[in-house]
């Protein structure tokens, strides 16, 4: 009947995550939340916002925020909480700085810097991915990281993005096929 | 278009959206195209398919990047370390701690009677099995009772928590921990003794 694997320490007999009177996060669970998902915040952000020292306040604010709310959110609801309030922060952003601007080389300059970011593993075919990828409109950018760099699900997507499951679904698809006619318009893809 | 060029156009459409799909993991599972069948015989749609796999690789080849060390040193000065608790801050809603007052409540409205009921009391006073209580329900009962009891020991302990232990960092958890293990340890001589 119980499921609790004692998250709590408490030997608590509440579903695992459940927010009933607080699986609430204490120093010890928010130290560990932050260092699971900080660096997935964080590119994410990057590549929304195409600019990592936005990136950068934009993954502080979401943690800070996640601290307030550490009362309500639970460590298993987490992962999606941050991304849904970094996806918000992206946007209200980005309609601030009225969409024209385009840093488009943020997170690509890591990748070619081949910093701690970059590293050798960033082959010819991720380089030209990602400038296809970085050329996208910010809605195509971020269905593509959460889905095939984050591997989330599409309920997961469709909380954090606040859209309904048929709509993310069309938007993934044409932000493939886009990507798709980017790259072979590049001469990547045959 | 001619009637067969519109059919097959129909198919690679679907064809696509299968593929879609299957690079998903979520293929449906009734289509009029078979998937296999038509890529065989559909050079655009195996180009589409290769594409789209070289452009998941691709995409899935692209590292991580880094939130700087000194952007996290000043997350944990503003939080962690500064050891704020603001009022409210971090604790359940008001509206669980009520929840959970009101589940104490019941628990004890429900509890005591049955506790203190003629039936009991006169069942530990008499030497003969009591022919009135069925002892099926009187054990089932007390399984229910039990259950209450533990719920709302958990729902004490877990506002008890948030209370105080975390103001105290956690001293008081480990406090706790200790004081079980210790009872749970005289607890053993105990009935090793009356043994």
């Amino acid at each position: 009947m119980f499921a609790c694997d004692g998250a709590r320490g408490f030997g608590c007999n509440f579903p695992r995550g459940c927010s009933f009177l607080g699986c609430v996060m204490n120093g010890d669970d928010f130290r560990r939340v932050v260092l699971r998902h900080k660096d997935r915040v964080h590119t994410y952000a990057a590549w929304v916002m195409r600019d990592v020292e936005e990136a950068r306040d934009v993954t502080q604010q979401s943690l800070l925020r996640l601290w307030e709310h550490r009362g309500t959110v639970s460590e298993a609801a987490a992962a999606t909480w941050l991304r849904r309030t970094a996806h918000r922060l992206c946007v209200d952003r980005l309609r601030r700085q009225n969409v024209a601007r385009n840093n488009g080389d943020g997170p690509l300059a890591l990748l070619s810097a081949g910093g701690e970011a970059g590293g050798s593993e960033a082959t010819e075919l991720c380089r030209s991915v990602a400038a296809a990828l970085a050329a996208l409109p910010e809605r195509d950018r971020a269905v593509i990281v959460l889905r095939e760099m984050d591997g989330l699900s599409y309920e997961q997507m469709s909380e954090i993005m606040e859209m309904p499951l048929g709509t993310l679904k069309a938007a993934l698809h044409r932000a493939r096929e886009r990507l798709r006619r980017a790259l072979t318009g590049a001469g990547v893809l045959g | 278009m001619s009637e067969l060029g519109d059919e097959l156009w129909r198919d690679c459409a679907k064809a696509r959206a299968l593929i879609q799909e299957h690079l998903d993991s979520n293929p449906r599972e009734s289509s009029d195209v078979s998937l296999p069948t038509h890529l065989e015989e559909c050079d655009a749609c195996h180009e589409y398919l290769e594409g789209q796999l070289a452009v998941r690789a691709g995409l899935r080849g692209l590292p991580l990047i880094a939130f700087p060390e000194d952007a996290i040193e000043e997350v944990w000065s503003e939080t962690i370390s500064a050891g704020r608790f603001r009022r409210g801050e971090g604790r359940p809603a008001a509206g669980r701690r009520w929840l959970a007052a009101a589940a104490v409540l019941a628990a004890a409205m429900v509890g005591w009677p049955w506790f203190t009921s003629d039936t009991i009391r006169h069942s530990a006073e008499r030497t003969e099995p009591v022919q009135t209580v069925d002892a099926t329900r009187l054990a089932r009962a007390a399984t229910e009772v039990r259950l209450v009891v533990d719920l709302t020991n958990d729902a004490l302990d877990r506002v008890e928590r948030a209370a105080f232990d975390e103001p105290l960092m956690g001293r008081l958890a480990e406090t706790l921990r200790q004081l079980r293990v210790h009872r749970g340890e005289n607890e053993t001589e105990e009935s090793e003794e009356a043994i």
